[in-house]
Protein backbone atom coordinates (compact mmCIF):
# COMPACT_ATOMS: atom_id res chain seq x y z
CA UNK A 1 0.00 0.00 0.00
CA UNK A 2 0.93 3.24 -1.33
CA UNK A 3 1.58 6.48 1.84
CA UNK A 4 -1.76 7.59 0.58
CA UNK A 5 -3.51 4.60 1.42
CA UNK A 6 -2.10 4.19 4.56
CA UNK A 7 -3.35 7.66 5.46
CA UNK A 8 -6.99 7.41 4.06
CA UNK A 9 -7.38 3.43 5.70
CA UNK A 10 -6.13 5.36 9.12
CA UNK A 11 -8.92 8.44 8.89
CA UNK A 12 -11.48 5.93 8.13
CA UNK A 13 -10.79 3.55 11.19
CA UNK A 14 -10.33 7.30 13.15
CA UNK A 15 -13.87 7.94 11.86
CA UNK A 16 -15.49 4.63 12.46
CA UNK A 17 -14.07 4.69 16.34
CA UNK A 18 -14.36 8.18 17.37
CA UNK A 19 -17.34 9.40 16.21
CA UNK A 20 -19.45 7.17 18.31
CA UNK A 21 -17.01 7.52 21.71
CA UNK A 22 -17.35 11.39 20.56
CA UNK A 23 -21.44 11.56 20.42
CA UNK A 24 -21.92 9.36 23.53
CA UNK A 25 -19.28 11.72 24.90
CA UNK A 26 -21.49 14.93 23.64
CA UNK A 27 -24.64 12.84 25.01
CA UNK A 28 -23.70 12.49 28.21
CA UNK A 29 -24.21 15.96 29.35
CA UNK A 30 -27.23 17.04 28.39
CA UNK A 31 -29.75 18.69 30.42
CA UNK A 32 -32.28 16.81 31.58
CA UNK A 33 -34.95 15.24 29.39
CA UNK A 34 -38.30 13.46 29.68
CA UNK A 35 -37.43 9.42 30.12
CA UNK A 36 -40.16 8.00 27.97
CA UNK A 37 -40.10 10.46 24.70
CA UNK A 38 -36.89 12.31 25.11
CA UNK A 39 -38.55 15.91 25.01
CA UNK A 40 -37.55 18.81 26.99
CA UNK A 41 -39.03 19.11 30.57
CA UNK A 42 -41.12 22.07 31.19
CA UNK A 43 -40.85 22.25 35.14
CA UNK A 44 -44.85 23.18 35.29
CA UNK A 45 -45.48 19.75 33.66
CA UNK A 46 -43.04 17.93 35.72
CA UNK A 47 -44.07 14.49 36.89
CA UNK A 48 -41.32 12.15 38.77
CA UNK A 49 -41.55 8.39 39.79
CA UNK A 50 -39.86 6.67 42.29
CA UNK A 51 -39.01 3.05 40.72
CA UNK A 52 -37.39 0.41 42.76
CA UNK A 53 -34.07 1.15 44.83
CA UNK A 54 -34.90 4.30 44.83
CA UNK A 55 -34.46 4.93 41.43
CA UNK A 56 -36.19 8.39 39.68
CA UNK A 57 -37.39 8.88 36.27
CA UNK A 58 -38.98 12.68 34.93
CA UNK A 59 -41.54 12.90 32.59
CA UNK A 60 -42.56 15.95 30.65
CA UNK A 61 -46.33 15.02 31.35
CA UNK A 62 -48.91 13.37 32.98
CA UNK A 63 -49.67 10.59 29.96
CA UNK A 64 -45.56 10.43 29.53
CA UNK A 65 -45.86 9.08 32.95
CA UNK A 66 -48.49 7.03 32.70
CA UNK A 67 -47.54 5.49 29.57
CA UNK A 68 -44.07 4.75 31.44
CA UNK A 69 -45.87 3.15 34.31
CA UNK A 70 -48.35 0.88 32.21
CA UNK A 71 -45.31 -0.76 30.46
CA UNK A 72 -43.51 -1.68 34.24
CA UNK A 73 -43.57 -4.87 35.55
CA UNK A 74 -43.77 -3.62 38.95
CA UNK A 75 -45.94 -0.59 40.62
CA UNK A 76 -43.55 2.62 41.25
CA UNK A 77 -42.92 3.46 44.83
CA UNK A 78 -43.88 7.03 44.44
CA UNK A 79 -45.48 9.38 41.78
CA UNK A 80 -44.27 12.99 42.14
CA UNK A 81 -46.27 15.43 40.37
CA UNK A 82 -46.01 19.32 39.96
CA UNK A 83 -48.79 21.84 41.46
CA UNK A 84 -49.62 23.87 38.56
CA UNK A 85 -50.04 27.32 40.73
CA UNK A 86 -46.93 27.03 43.22
CA UNK A 87 -44.87 24.38 41.14
CA UNK A 88 -44.27 22.53 43.96
CA UNK A 89 -43.41 18.69 43.68
CA UNK A 90 -46.79 16.86 45.70
CA UNK A 91 -47.14 13.30 46.23
CA UNK A 92 -49.98 12.30 43.36
CA UNK A 93 -52.01 10.74 45.86
CA UNK A 94 -52.65 14.18 47.38
CA UNK A 95 -52.83 16.39 44.01
CA UNK A 96 -56.13 17.27 42.00
CA UNK A 97 -56.22 16.37 38.36
CA UNK A 98 -58.26 17.95 36.01
CA UNK A 99 -58.94 17.41 32.59
CA UNK A 100 -59.90 20.57 30.24
CA UNK A 101 -59.74 21.98 26.90
CA UNK A 102 -55.90 23.30 27.36
CA UNK A 103 -53.78 21.20 25.73
CA UNK A 104 -50.44 20.91 28.34
CA UNK A 105 -47.95 18.95 25.70
CA UNK A 106 -48.95 19.62 22.57
CA UNK A 107 -46.86 16.81 21.27
CA UNK A 108 -48.60 14.20 23.70
CA UNK A 109 -51.77 16.11 23.55
CA UNK A 110 -51.82 15.88 27.22
CA UNK A 111 -55.00 17.97 28.78
CA UNK A 112 -54.69 17.07 32.26
CA UNK A 113 -53.39 19.59 34.81
CA UNK A 114 -52.14 19.29 38.37
CA UNK A 115 -53.50 21.21 41.36
CA UNK A 116 -52.91 21.05 44.82
CA UNK A 117 -55.65 23.29 46.64
CA UNK A 118 -59.31 22.13 45.79
CA UNK A 119 -60.19 26.10 44.79
CA UNK A 120 -57.11 26.22 42.23
CA UNK A 121 -58.29 23.02 40.35
CA UNK A 122 -62.19 24.14 40.51
CA UNK A 123 -60.98 27.51 39.08
CA UNK A 124 -59.32 26.04 36.16
CA UNK A 125 -61.99 23.51 35.24
CA UNK A 126 -65.09 26.68 35.69
CA UNK A 127 -62.96 28.57 33.54
CA UNK A 128 -61.23 26.27 30.79
CA UNK A 129 -64.29 23.74 30.43
CA UNK A 130 -62.95 20.75 32.18
CA UNK A 131 -64.51 18.82 35.21
CA UNK A 132 -62.08 17.06 38.31
CA UNK A 133 -61.02 13.55 37.92
CA UNK A 134 -63.00 10.85 40.47
CA UNK A 135 -60.53 8.93 41.94
CA UNK A 136 -61.15 6.07 40.11
CA UNK A 137 -60.27 8.55 36.80
CA UNK A 138 -57.73 9.84 38.37
CA UNK A 139 -53.85 9.19 36.86
CA UNK A 140 -51.38 6.52 38.58
CA UNK A 141 -54.78 5.16 40.79
CA UNK A 142 -54.43 1.76 39.65
CA UNK A 143 -50.96 0.55 39.96
CA UNK A 144 -49.95 2.56 43.06
CA UNK B 1 -43.48 28.86 2.73
CA UNK B 2 -41.58 28.99 5.67
CA UNK B 3 -38.24 30.72 5.14
CA UNK B 4 -35.44 29.55 6.67
CA UNK B 5 -31.45 29.31 5.99
CA UNK B 6 -32.01 25.50 4.74
CA UNK B 7 -35.04 26.19 2.95
CA UNK B 8 -33.05 28.67 0.77
CA UNK B 9 -30.49 26.38 0.42
CA UNK B 10 -32.98 23.31 -0.43
CA UNK B 11 -34.95 25.82 -2.87
CA UNK B 12 -31.66 26.60 -4.80
CA UNK B 13 -30.30 22.79 -4.98
CA UNK B 14 -33.39 21.87 -5.97
CA UNK B 15 -33.50 24.26 -8.74
CA UNK B 16 -30.47 23.85 -9.59
CA UNK B 17 -31.56 19.94 -9.80
CA UNK B 18 -34.37 20.18 -11.92
CA UNK B 19 -33.00 22.46 -14.33
CA UNK B 20 -29.80 19.89 -14.82
CA UNK B 21 -32.21 16.92 -14.96
CA UNK B 22 -34.10 18.13 -17.56
CA UNK B 23 -30.76 19.18 -19.25
CA UNK B 24 -29.75 15.52 -19.26
CA UNK B 25 -32.88 14.29 -20.21
CA UNK B 26 -32.86 16.38 -23.56
CA UNK B 27 -29.23 15.55 -24.28
CA UNK B 28 -29.39 11.88 -23.51
CA UNK B 29 -32.42 11.69 -25.73
CA UNK B 30 -30.33 13.47 -28.28
CA UNK B 31 -27.34 11.49 -28.31
CA UNK B 32 -29.57 8.13 -27.92
CA UNK B 33 -30.97 8.86 -31.24
CA UNK B 34 -27.69 9.56 -32.83
CA UNK B 35 -25.44 6.80 -31.38
CA UNK B 36 -25.89 3.74 -33.57
CA UNK B 37 -23.78 0.42 -32.82
CA UNK B 38 -22.97 0.45 -36.67
CA UNK B 39 -21.08 3.78 -36.39
CA UNK B 40 -17.29 3.97 -37.51
CA UNK B 41 -14.92 4.35 -34.23
CA UNK B 42 -14.04 7.89 -35.67
CA UNK B 43 -17.48 9.06 -35.82
CA UNK B 44 -18.10 7.59 -31.80
CA UNK B 45 -15.52 9.17 -30.39
CA UNK B 46 -16.08 12.36 -31.92
CA UNK B 47 -20.15 11.84 -30.61
CA UNK B 48 -18.60 11.12 -27.10
CA UNK B 49 -16.15 13.91 -26.73
CA UNK B 50 -19.21 16.26 -28.47
CA UNK B 51 -21.55 14.71 -25.69
CA UNK B 52 -18.49 15.02 -23.35
CA UNK B 53 -21.09 18.06 -21.39
CA UNK B 54 -23.90 15.59 -20.77
CA UNK B 55 -21.69 13.40 -18.47
CA UNK B 56 -20.38 15.65 -16.97
CA UNK B 57 -23.72 16.94 -16.07
CA UNK B 58 -24.91 13.31 -15.17
CA UNK B 59 -21.36 13.30 -12.78
CA UNK B 60 -22.82 17.00 -10.78
CA UNK B 61 -25.97 15.69 -10.47
CA UNK B 62 -24.81 12.80 -8.65
CA UNK B 63 -22.94 15.01 -6.33
CA UNK B 64 -25.87 16.94 -5.76
CA UNK B 65 -28.02 14.87 -4.91
CA UNK B 66 -25.63 12.89 -2.17
CA UNK B 67 -25.93 16.51 -1.23
CA UNK B 68 -29.72 17.11 -1.03
CA UNK B 69 -30.56 13.74 0.96
CA UNK B 70 -29.11 15.29 4.04
CA UNK B 71 -29.77 19.17 3.45
CA UNK B 72 -33.87 17.68 3.25
CA UNK B 73 -33.72 15.97 6.62
CA UNK B 74 -31.52 19.09 7.95
CA UNK B 75 -34.31 21.11 6.70
CA UNK B 76 -37.49 18.73 8.70
CA UNK B 77 -35.59 19.62 11.32
CA UNK B 78 -34.81 22.79 11.25
CA UNK B 79 -38.97 23.20 11.05
CA UNK B 80 -39.37 21.38 14.01
CA UNK B 81 -39.72 24.26 16.41
CA UNK B 82 -42.46 26.49 14.01
CA UNK B 83 -45.12 23.52 15.20
CA UNK B 84 -45.14 22.89 19.43
CA UNK B 85 -46.97 19.56 18.34
CA UNK B 86 -43.95 18.58 16.57
CA UNK B 87 -41.29 16.97 18.84
CA UNK B 88 -38.71 15.98 16.40
CA UNK B 89 -38.66 15.14 12.73
CA UNK B 90 -41.60 12.47 12.31
CA UNK B 91 -43.92 15.23 13.69
CA UNK B 92 -43.24 17.73 10.45
CA UNK B 93 -43.60 15.03 8.07
CA UNK B 94 -47.23 14.62 9.58
CA UNK B 95 -47.95 18.48 9.19
CA UNK B 96 -50.86 18.62 7.29
CA UNK B 97 -52.39 15.24 8.11
CA UNK B 98 -56.06 15.82 7.95
CA UNK B 99 -56.32 19.29 6.46
CA UNK B 100 -58.41 19.93 3.31
CA UNK B 101 -56.32 23.06 1.89
CA UNK B 102 -53.24 22.03 -0.42
CA UNK B 103 -51.70 21.70 2.63
CA UNK B 104 -52.91 18.20 2.47
CA UNK B 105 -50.24 16.93 0.31
CA UNK B 106 -47.21 17.62 2.55
CA UNK B 107 -47.26 14.21 3.90
CA UNK B 108 -47.63 12.38 0.45
CA UNK B 109 -44.71 14.66 -0.83
CA UNK B 110 -42.54 13.94 2.26
CA UNK B 111 -42.99 10.15 1.50
CA UNK B 112 -42.11 10.96 -2.29
CA UNK B 113 -39.02 12.27 -1.41
CA UNK B 114 -37.99 9.57 1.22
CA UNK B 115 -38.43 6.87 -1.43
CA UNK B 116 -36.82 9.02 -4.12
CA UNK B 117 -33.66 10.27 -2.38
CA UNK B 118 -32.29 6.88 -1.88
CA UNK B 119 -33.79 5.72 -5.32
CA UNK B 120 -31.84 8.44 -7.24
CA UNK B 121 -28.40 8.34 -5.72
CA UNK B 122 -28.91 4.49 -6.25
CA UNK B 123 -29.68 5.28 -10.06
CA UNK B 124 -26.94 8.13 -10.20
CA UNK B 125 -24.38 5.51 -8.74
CA UNK B 126 -25.77 2.74 -11.11
CA UNK B 127 -25.03 5.39 -14.20
CA UNK B 128 -21.42 5.57 -12.96
CA UNK B 129 -20.35 2.53 -12.64
CA UNK B 130 -21.93 1.62 -16.41
CA UNK B 131 -20.14 4.81 -17.50
CA UNK B 132 -16.90 4.02 -16.08
CA UNK B 133 -17.26 0.28 -17.77
CA UNK B 134 -18.02 1.64 -20.61
CA UNK B 135 -14.83 4.18 -20.91
CA UNK B 136 -12.79 1.48 -20.88
CA UNK B 137 -13.77 -0.25 -23.50
CA UNK B 138 -12.43 0.51 -27.35
CA UNK B 139 -16.20 1.03 -29.10
CA UNK B 140 -18.65 2.18 -26.16
CA UNK B 141 -20.49 -0.94 -26.76
CA UNK B 142 -22.14 0.13 -23.47
CA UNK B 143 -23.25 3.59 -24.72
CA UNK B 144 -27.20 2.95 -25.38
CA UNK B 145 -27.44 1.81 -21.96
CA UNK B 146 -25.45 4.24 -20.28
CA UNK B 147 -27.47 7.11 -21.93
CA UNK B 148 -30.63 5.13 -21.07
CA UNK B 149 -29.26 4.87 -17.34
CA UNK B 150 -28.70 8.67 -17.78
CA UNK B 151 -32.03 9.75 -19.18
CA UNK B 152 -33.65 7.53 -16.57
CA UNK B 153 -31.77 9.43 -14.03
CA UNK B 154 -32.88 12.74 -15.26
CA UNK B 155 -36.10 12.26 -14.63
CA UNK B 156 -36.35 10.62 -11.73
CA UNK B 157 -34.20 13.71 -10.23
CA UNK B 158 -36.93 16.18 -12.19
CA UNK B 159 -39.79 14.16 -10.21
CA UNK B 160 -37.68 14.41 -7.08
CA UNK B 161 -36.59 17.78 -7.20
CA UNK B 162 -39.93 19.03 -8.24
CA UNK B 163 -41.89 17.27 -5.53
CA UNK B 164 -39.08 18.82 -2.97
CA UNK B 165 -39.99 22.25 -4.54
CA UNK B 166 -43.72 21.56 -4.06
CA UNK B 167 -43.15 20.61 -0.73
CA UNK B 168 -40.77 24.04 -0.24
CA UNK B 169 -43.75 26.57 -1.70
CA UNK B 170 -46.72 24.77 -0.29
CA UNK B 171 -48.67 26.65 2.85
CA UNK B 172 -48.10 25.48 5.89
CA UNK B 173 -50.43 27.53 7.49
CA UNK B 174 -53.34 24.37 7.84
CA UNK B 175 -51.11 22.83 10.57
CA UNK B 176 -53.20 19.95 12.15
CA UNK B 177 -50.65 17.16 13.52
CA UNK B 178 -53.53 14.93 13.28
CA UNK B 179 -51.94 11.97 15.63
CA UNK B 180 -49.49 13.75 17.54
CA UNK B 181 -45.94 13.35 17.40
CA UNK B 182 -43.76 9.91 17.16
CA UNK B 183 -44.78 9.38 20.52
CA UNK B 184 -48.38 8.60 18.98
CA UNK B 185 -47.09 6.56 17.03
CA UNK B 186 -43.98 4.87 17.25
CA UNK B 187 -44.66 3.94 20.66
CA UNK B 188 -47.52 2.91 20.57
CA UNK B 189 -47.62 -0.94 20.94
CA UNK B 190 -49.65 -1.52 17.08
CA UNK B 191 -46.41 0.06 15.29
CA UNK B 192 -45.60 -1.57 12.10
CA UNK B 193 -42.78 -2.72 13.17
CA UNK B 194 -43.72 -4.54 16.63
CA UNK B 195 -45.57 -7.02 13.65
CA UNK B 196 -42.79 -10.17 13.70
CA UNK B 197 -43.27 -9.88 17.86
CA UNK B 198 -46.70 -10.58 17.36
CA UNK B 199 -46.08 -13.44 14.88
CA UNK B 200 -42.78 -14.35 16.84
CA UNK B 201 -43.70 -14.02 20.61
CA UNK B 202 -41.19 -12.95 23.27
CA UNK B 203 -38.15 -13.39 22.02
CA UNK B 204 -38.70 -11.02 18.81
CA UNK B 205 -36.03 -8.98 20.88
CA UNK B 206 -33.14 -11.63 20.96
CA UNK B 207 -33.99 -13.10 17.96
CA UNK B 208 -33.27 -9.07 16.04
CA UNK B 209 -30.56 -9.01 17.81
CA UNK B 210 -28.59 -11.89 16.92
CA UNK B 211 -30.13 -11.87 13.30
CA UNK B 212 -28.98 -8.32 13.11
CA UNK B 213 -25.17 -9.79 13.45
CA UNK B 214 -25.82 -12.77 11.56
CA UNK B 215 -27.23 -11.29 8.51
CA UNK B 216 -24.68 -8.45 8.42
CA UNK B 217 -21.27 -10.62 9.32
CA UNK B 218 -22.84 -13.26 7.11
CA UNK B 219 -23.08 -10.60 4.33
CA UNK B 220 -19.19 -9.14 5.14
CA UNK B 221 -17.86 -12.85 5.26
CA UNK B 222 -19.48 -13.67 1.75
CA UNK B 223 -17.94 -10.36 0.52
CA UNK B 224 -14.85 -11.14 1.89
CA UNK B 225 -14.68 -14.51 0.20
CA UNK B 226 -16.16 -12.97 -3.06
CA UNK B 227 -13.22 -10.01 -3.09
CA UNK B 228 -9.91 -12.50 -1.84
CA UNK B 229 -10.77 -15.67 -3.06
CA UNK B 230 -8.67 -15.63 -6.40
CA UNK B 231 -11.34 -18.74 -7.65
CA UNK B 232 -14.75 -16.42 -7.35
CA UNK B 233 -15.91 -15.15 -10.95
CA UNK B 234 -18.62 -12.81 -11.10
CA UNK B 235 -21.42 -15.42 -11.98
CA UNK B 236 -25.25 -15.85 -10.71
CA UNK B 237 -24.31 -18.33 -8.03
CA UNK B 238 -22.44 -15.89 -6.37
CA UNK B 239 -24.31 -12.79 -6.92
CA UNK B 240 -28.23 -13.63 -6.34
CA UNK B 241 -27.08 -14.68 -2.93
CA UNK B 242 -25.46 -11.42 -2.05
CA UNK B 243 -28.26 -9.33 -3.98
CA UNK B 244 -30.36 -11.45 -1.88
CA UNK B 245 -28.42 -10.68 1.28
CA UNK B 246 -28.09 -7.13 1.11
CA UNK B 247 -32.15 -6.96 0.67
CA UNK B 248 -32.46 -9.13 3.96
CA UNK B 249 -29.85 -7.09 5.91
CA UNK B 250 -31.83 -4.09 4.63
CA UNK B 251 -35.07 -5.30 6.04
CA UNK B 252 -33.78 -6.56 9.13
CA UNK B 253 -31.66 -3.63 10.08
CA UNK B 254 -33.89 -1.35 9.82
CA UNK B 255 -36.87 -3.17 12.11
CA UNK B 256 -33.13 -3.24 14.58
CA UNK B 257 -32.74 0.31 13.98
CA UNK B 258 -36.44 1.02 15.44
CA UNK B 259 -36.65 -1.96 17.31
CA UNK B 260 -33.71 -1.24 19.70
CA UNK B 261 -31.14 0.85 18.08
CA UNK B 262 -32.81 3.85 18.14
CA UNK B 263 -34.35 3.35 22.05
CA UNK B 264 -30.70 1.62 22.97
CA UNK B 265 -29.04 5.15 21.57
CA UNK B 266 -31.38 7.63 22.94
CA UNK B 267 -31.40 5.89 26.06
CA UNK B 268 -35.29 5.54 25.82
CA UNK B 269 -36.25 2.66 26.23
CA UNK B 270 -40.07 2.86 24.63
CA UNK B 271 -39.32 5.30 22.27
CA UNK B 272 -38.83 3.58 19.13
CA UNK B 273 -38.78 7.25 16.82
CA UNK B 274 -35.49 6.58 14.34
CA UNK B 275 -36.33 10.47 13.30
CA UNK B 276 -35.18 11.48 17.03
CA UNK B 277 -31.66 10.33 15.99
CA UNK B 278 -30.84 12.82 13.31
CA UNK B 279 -31.32 15.60 16.19
CA UNK B 280 -30.25 13.56 19.16
CA UNK B 281 -27.63 11.16 18.01
CA UNK B 282 -26.36 12.49 14.69
CA UNK B 283 -23.32 10.14 15.24
CA UNK B 284 -25.17 7.01 14.08
CA UNK B 285 -26.68 8.54 10.99
CA UNK B 286 -23.04 7.70 9.67
CA UNK B 287 -22.94 3.94 10.56
CA UNK B 288 -26.27 3.87 8.31
CA UNK B 289 -25.23 5.87 5.85
CA UNK B 290 -22.08 3.14 5.67
CA UNK B 291 -24.54 0.40 5.93
CA UNK B 292 -27.01 2.00 3.21
CA UNK B 293 -23.52 2.37 0.71
CA UNK B 294 -22.47 -1.09 1.40
CA UNK B 295 -26.11 -2.13 0.14
CA UNK B 296 -26.10 0.02 -2.94
CA UNK B 297 -22.76 -1.42 -3.50
CA UNK B 298 -23.77 -4.73 -4.11
CA UNK B 299 -26.59 -3.41 -6.04
CA UNK B 300 -24.22 -1.29 -8.76
CA UNK B 301 -22.20 -4.89 -8.68
CA UNK B 302 -24.94 -6.64 -9.93
CA UNK B 303 -26.07 -3.60 -12.26
CA UNK B 304 -22.20 -3.91 -13.80
CA UNK B 305 -22.71 -8.04 -14.26
CA UNK B 306 -26.17 -7.53 -15.48
CA UNK B 307 -25.70 -4.63 -18.08
CA UNK B 308 -22.16 -4.40 -18.64
CA UNK B 309 -20.78 -7.92 -19.75
CA UNK B 310 -19.98 -8.04 -23.31
CA UNK B 311 -16.75 -9.11 -25.14
CA UNK B 312 -14.78 -5.85 -24.96
CA UNK B 313 -15.49 -6.32 -21.40
CA UNK B 314 -15.02 -9.44 -20.74
CA UNK B 315 -10.92 -8.83 -19.21
CA UNK B 316 -11.64 -5.64 -16.31
CA UNK B 317 -15.43 -7.02 -15.86
CA UNK B 318 -14.63 -9.28 -13.12
CA UNK B 319 -11.60 -7.27 -11.15
CA UNK B 320 -14.01 -3.95 -11.77
CA UNK B 321 -17.16 -5.95 -9.92
CA UNK B 322 -14.59 -7.38 -7.05
CA UNK B 323 -13.98 -3.67 -6.36
CA UNK B 324 -17.29 -2.66 -5.66
CA UNK B 325 -17.46 -5.66 -3.45
CA UNK B 326 -14.77 -4.59 -1.51
CA UNK B 327 -16.65 -1.28 -1.18
CA UNK B 328 -19.80 -2.96 -0.03
CA UNK B 329 -17.23 -4.88 2.56
CA UNK B 330 -15.68 -2.12 3.80
CA UNK B 331 -18.91 -0.47 4.64
CA UNK B 332 -20.36 -3.51 5.74
CA UNK B 333 -18.01 -4.02 8.18
CA UNK B 334 -17.61 0.05 9.33
CA UNK B 335 -21.56 -0.05 9.86
CA UNK B 336 -21.31 -3.00 12.08
CA UNK B 337 -18.41 -1.60 14.63
CA UNK B 338 -19.88 1.75 14.89
CA UNK B 339 -23.31 0.91 15.64
CA UNK B 340 -21.68 -2.10 17.89
CA UNK B 341 -19.85 1.18 19.61
CA UNK B 342 -23.04 3.25 19.84
CA UNK B 343 -24.80 0.40 21.11
CA UNK B 344 -22.06 -0.25 23.70
CA UNK B 345 -21.68 3.48 24.72
CA UNK B 346 -25.18 4.62 25.13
Amino acid sequence: MKKWQYSFVLLGLAIIVGLPIAGSLARRNRKERCALDGVKIEAIYRVRIVEDQSQARSFCCIRCAEFWVERRDFPPQAVYVTDEVTRREIDSQLAYFVRSSVVASPATRNRIHVFQNLADALKHANTHKGRILTDSEKPFSRKE
Amino acid sequence: MILNAYAVLDGFISILRFALGALVVLMGVMAWRQWSPELSPEKKKSLEDRYYLLFLQAFLLLGLNLFSWPIFYLLLESYVPEWPGAMCVFGVTRVGAGTVGSSRFLPVLVKVLEVTKPAVIFLAGAWFVLYLANRRTATYPLMRRVLGAAVALGLLVGLDSAAEAAYLVIPKTEKFLSAGCCTAVYNASSRPSKLPESLLGLPYRSLLYGGYYWVNIGMAALLAGYTFLPKVRPEKKWLVPLLAGAVISMIISGLFLVEIAAPTILQLPYHHCPYDLISEAPDSLVAAGLFVLGCFSVGWAVVVYGLAKCGETEPFLAEFIRKLMSIALVCYLGSVVMMTLELQLA
